[in-house]
Parts: C-alpha cells; structure tokens; sequence
C-alpha cells in the first residue's frame, strides 16, 4: 500500500512539476506579449496625442481667420451679419417661382408630395 | 546480603560506563539542531542581503507589466473648451543632459561642447567646456527639447551625451485664453521623469485634479468657448491698438449661470513659452498680470446702475422721479455734473451719467443699506471664480463707510473691484435679479441660483433703463443692426502717483447685455489709458473708446453663440 502511495504522489509530484514548468515559460510569453501591448499602446496613445495636438493647432481659430482673410478673392467669406439672415416666411417657395409649370408635370408627382405632406 | 550489595555496585558500575555515551548522545542532537537553525538563517538572510545588494547596485527598470488593468495616460489630462476644442494638452518631449565623467573618460570634450552650441544659439561652447569639467557626474544641459533638436542631438553620438525623456504640456492654440489657462512649470525632476506643475490659471488652479491619475485622462472642460475668445481677443488688439490703449481687458459672462464664456487680458502672452517673472515692472505692463480677474480697479459710472436699481427695488423712487441734481458739498467735497442740469428724472440720471443724481439716491438710500447690497452683489469679497490669481482679486473699499464713501462709491470712486466683479453684478442685476456665482468650469444647466438680490420688476425697469443709454445716451455707438444691447459707460480718473486722480489717465468701462429682452450674456470691456486724437482735443470717455468695440464684439460673436439679429432683412 505505502509503495503505491509512494508512486501516486511521485507521479503527481512530476505532473504538477510539469505544470509548473509550463505555466512559468506561459506567464513569461504573457507578460512578454503584455510588455509589447503595452509599449505599442503607449506608441499609440502618444500619436494620438500628437494628431490631437496637430488638428488643434492646425484649426486653430486664428489660423482659420488668417486663411479666409488670405483666401478672400477665392472663397468671399466674411463675418456673419444682419444682412446675412432672412425670416424664413420672406423666402419665396419654390412653388411660387416656378408657378408656370404645368398641371400635367405635377400631377406625376402629386401623389408622392401629398404623402409626403400627411408624414 | 553481601550478593545483592555487589550487584548493585556491579550495575553501577554498568550504568556509570554507559552514562558518558548517552550524554554524547544527548549533547550531539541539540548542537546538531543549532547549527541546522544557524546555517538556515545565514543561507537566508545571506538571500536577502544579496538580493538587497543587486537591487540597490542596478539601474532601475520600469515594472514589466502592472496587470491587466493599467492603462497608459499622459501625466495631466487635457483641458478642453466648451465644445470639446483641446486648448492644452501633453506631448513627449526629451531632456537633455550630460554624464560629464564619462565624456571626459571616453569622449571628446572639445567637439561636444562646439556641436552643441551650433545646436542651440544660446549656449557657448568655452561655457559648456568649462561646465564639462568642473562638475563631477551629471548636468542638465536643457530641459525641453523640440523633436529635431532631439534628432541633431542624438546624431553628435558623443559618449556622454544623453537624452531623458519627459512630458510637455503644450497649447495649441497660442495665446488664445492664456491668461484663463496660466502655465506649468517642471517640479522634480531626473533624467528620465519631469514631475509637471500648474504655475498659474487654471493650471495651478486644477493641479490636483488634472494630475490625479485617477481621473485616467478625463479632461478639464472649461466654459471659455474657443471660438468666441478668439473673436473677442482680435478684436481687443485691434481696438485697443486704434484707440492708443496701454492695455485692457474683456469678460462675456452667461448671465444665468455665471458661465465666464470669453476672458482677455491685454498684454497677452504665449503660455508655451510663458515669459519670465518680472519682479521690477509694474502689473499694468506685466504681461503675466490678469486685469480681468487680478487687477481691481475704481470702475466709475458703471456703479451708478446699482444706486438706481437699489432706489427702485427699496421703492425709494421710481423711473419717472425726479430728482433735484444741481451741484451740492458732502463735507468739504462738491458734488457736481460736468453737464450742469437742475432736475432729472432717474431715467436720466443713468442715460445722461449724472454724478450729482446717483449721490442724492444713495443718501436716500444711507450708506449700510447701500454696503449690504454691494455686499449681496459679490462687490465687496475676493472673487470665487477659479483662477488662481482670481483669490488676489480682493476688492478695496474704505474700512469706515461714511457719507462721503457713500456718495462717491454710488458712481464708482472709492471702491475698486474687479472687471469680473463688475460682469457678475451686472448679471444679477438684469438676469431678473437672481444670485450669479461667477465660474470658468462648464456647468450642466441645473445649477442657476435660486437666490434673489432684486426683483424681476426692477431688473425688467433696469434692462429698459439700460438700453436707452445705448439708444440716446452715452453708449450710442454700441446700437448696432439687429442686435439689441443695453449698458452703462464709466470713465474713471486714474489714482495719481502724487495723490488725487489724473484727468489724462483713465480707465473707460462699457458694461453691457444683450439681447434686452432676455438677457442671455453680460459683456465687459475695458480699456487702460485709452487715447484718440481728434485733432483739438483727445477722447478718452468710455462712449469713444470702449462702447465701439463692444458693439463690434456684439455683432461678430451673436450668430455664434446662435442668437440671430431681431430685426431682419424682409
């Protein structure tokens, strides 16, 4: 009986060794694969911070300005006045500009314009 | 008898010869089990000294890895506006420094010092020789490098040489807001590691917070709108330049919530490459000096709207009062207009900036009535807003409040606050009179102060009192297309350095809202020692010099913070 217990715990005592000895080399690759992970993400993180940093400065409000102001002959922004904006019911529909067209276009779409309306 | 006798003695005998083997025996086991423990704790603590001895005699090495749940961030978290635009953020940078035994051991002196004077413009190559040689071990060289500088550096390849690495905290956005924003300075530092601090602003401000890694990378979201402060910024050089000012400053202010949506302060500055402390120059040339939330001054007429607003709400008088305004002497001082009327109406009394008129109501109303309410508008306690040079803020008001305080005090004279003092009694006085706290974080709307300092009724009477200044009065300029502004113009004398105050040094100060109906935000603007040559005489009143630039900011910043004209084309 005690040769056999001597056997079983000897076997297992070389299995959990085994075990052991896998796990470890496993942990190492882990960590070594953590390691990398981790170095790329900081890489990463670091672009990042970089591009944010980039955009910011390249669309600073300043430098926007500066563009439109260079850019005027091409582009004609100004700053936002009154003259700018309108009442919305001041704006001709474009119904009204186009009344010359005749009954018969419009019927085509008359049904698709009326569901639109009831939605 | 005798048998027994020498068998005992025989057994003695045998007991006696046997004695000394077992005392062998007995002395053996516990010297055995001694040098057992003995050599157990030697081969141990033999262990830990050597390990000791390994750890603490190699380089340090960072942790391989700190489990699953680490995460990288930077050193302090971003600062954003109210939209999310970054204004401050961190980015990688080196150090740079010297190992100076070992470039005198294996490198060349000569050539490291002259390739890293070519290098940087401002460092001497006989200085760096001489540094090489008398330090020891280690100097810093410079701390902050710009990636090619750190390129040029590494291609030297001189043994010696090293690069560190670090964060840098940098500001996309120049100059925008920096005074809001302030500086980071290096705290400890070695070669490899730069501790960043907050040295100003917001900055020193939030230290704790933008450093606290638990926060792991939420950033700072501040209630400055980028795009506004740009708008008011550009238009603050340009104006203050045409208008010959020394300086100035520039607030817009939700006037709900206290929101600080735009601050300026002119000079400015670049925080990337924050200027030096200049100990010798006066705050109003110091470029690092916040005029808006540091610097507390005598703002003059601006006052006059709290005397009116506390004569309605105590319903001393009413808008159509009229009020006896010809020349009078408190003491040994003579109360008087610059434009001489015998009467006015209170109405008038703002619209024309009467001196004498603001001096009769605040005798009506008595000078501990009069400190209360100044008190409840925030005008006589260090501002809360949260910039760390805001705390310096403290208002200066004369310590025995007598009626000449009084009377001088109703129109701005013997009282200096803050532009941001100013901002936020404003709002409170034409918000319909609810307690506004003023604050540069974003708040999420639910925190409007329920606590009232006058009633809906005199605020709408103050906003309709306020806005014919712009229409008829001394803010005339400010009534620009589509937008409807109401205000109060100040000009104050400057103290003189002789004593009294100095007629050709003043501060003009426009305090303003819009639009009239519904106030939505408070602006300030303010301009030191403004100066227009009009060929005869020099303007320097507010209604000249201020008021325009505030109509101008007015109409350029409305569409963007989306309040569309009133009156539009049809």
């Amino acid at each position: 009986m005690r040769t056999v217990i001597y056997c079983v715990l000897s076997a297992s005592l070389i299995v959990f060794a085994w075990w052991a000895y896998k796990e470890n080399y496993l942990t190492q690759d882990r960590q070594r694969t953590l390691e990398t992970m981790q170095k790329l993400h900081g890489e990463r993180f670091y672009y990042l911070q970089y591009l944010n940093a980039d955009w910011a400065h390249l669309t600073r409000a300043e430098r926007l300005i500066a563009l439109v102001e260079n850019n005027f002959n091409q582009i004609a922004l100004g700053p936002m006045t009154e003259a700018n904006v309108v009442k919305l019911e001041t704006i001709p529909y474009v119904m009204e500009r186009h009344d010359q067209i005749s009954l018969m276009q419009w019927s085509d779409t008359s049904e698709i314009s009326s569901g639109l309306w009831r939605r | 008898m005798t048998t027994r006798a020498n068998s005992k003695s025989a057994e003695a005998g045998r007991s006696a010869a046997k004695r000394p083997q077992a005392s062998a025996q007995a002395g053996f086991r516990p010297k055995f089990r001694l040098l057992t423990i003995i050599s157990c704790f030697v081969v141990l603590f033999a262990t830990v000294a050597v390990r000791t001895a390994a750890i603490s005699f190699s380089e340090p090495d960072e942790p391989r890895s700190s489990g699953s749940s680490s995460e990288v961030f930077a050193q302090r978290s971003d600062i954003v506006d109210r939209n999310g635009s970054l204004l401050a953020t961190n980015l990688p940078t080196n150090s740079l420094y010297v190992r100076t035994e070992e470039l005198r051991n294996n490198g060349n002196l000569e050539r490291a010092a002259e390739e890293l004077a070519e290098i940087f413009s401002d460092l001497n190559a006989d200085d760096l020789q001489e540094l090489f040689l008398d330090r020891p071990k280690f100097a810093w060289i410079k701390r902050k490098l710009s990636p090619e500088q750190a390129k040029l550096v590494n291609d030297i390849g001189e043994p010696g040489v090293y690069l560190g690495s670090r964060e840098v905290r940098v500001y996309p956005n120049g100059k925008l807001a920096s005074h809001v924003l302030g500086g980071t300075v290096f705290g400890l530092q070695d070669s490899q590691f730069a501790e960043v601090k907050g040295n100003a602003g917001v900055e020193k401000e939030f230290d704790e917070f933008v450093s606290d890694p638990a926060h792991s990378g939420k950033p700072l979201q501040l209630s400055i709108d980028a795009r506004v402060q740009e708008i008011i910024q550009r238009l603050m050089e340009d104006g203050s330049s045409m208008m010959n000012a020394s300086g100035g400053s520039a607030i817009l202010m939700d006037a709900h919530t206290g929101e600080v949506i735009a601050l300026v302060s002119m000079p400015s500055f670049d925080p990337n490459d924050r200027p030096a402390y200049m100990s010798g120059l006066k705050a109003d040339k110091n470029p690092l000096f916040n005029r808006a939330a540091q610097g507390v001054y005598e703002l003059g007429s601006t006052f006059k709207t709290f005397a009116v607003a506390q004569a309605i709400e105590l319903d001393l008088v009413t808008s159509e009062t009229i009020i006896d305004t010809r020349p009078f002497s408190v003491g040994q001082y003579q109360i008087k207009d610059l434009y001489s009327k015998d009467s006015r109406t209170v109405e008038e009394i703002i619209v024309k900036s009467s001196n004498v008129g603001t001096a009769r109501l605040a005798l009506m109303i008595g000078s501990n009535r009069q400190k209360s309410f100044l008190g409840e508008l925030g005008l006589l306690d260090p501002l809360s807003l949260e910039l760390s040079e805001a705390k310096n803020a403290k208002p200066k008001w004369p310590s025995r409040w007598q009626s000449i305080s009084t009377v001088t005090i109703s129109y701005g004279h013997g009282i200096a606050v803050s532009p941001v003092h100013l901002a936020a009694a404003y709002a409170m006085i034409v918000n319909g009179g609810t307690k506004v706290e003023p604050t540069i974080i974003l708040k999420d709307g639910s925190d409007v102060s329920p606590a009232r300092v006058i009633s809906e009724e005199t605020s709408a009477k103050m906003r309709a009192m306020l806005r014919k200044v712009v229409e008829g009065g001394t803010a005339s300029i400010a009534n620009v297309e589509g937008y409807t502004i109401g205000g109060k113009t100040g000009t104050a004398e400057k103290p003189s350095s002789s004593g009294g105050y100095d007629n050709d040094r003043v501060l003009s100060t426009f305090a303003s809202f819009f639009p009239v109906n519904d106030p939505e935000y408070v602006l300030v603007v303010s301009l030191d020692e403004p100066k227009i040559d009009d060929g005869e005489e020099a303007l320097r009143t507010a209604g000249w010099t201020a008021v325009p630039i505030a109509g101008e900011i007015v109409s350029r910043i409305a569409p963007v913070l989306g309040i569309w004209p009133e009156t539009s084309v049809e």
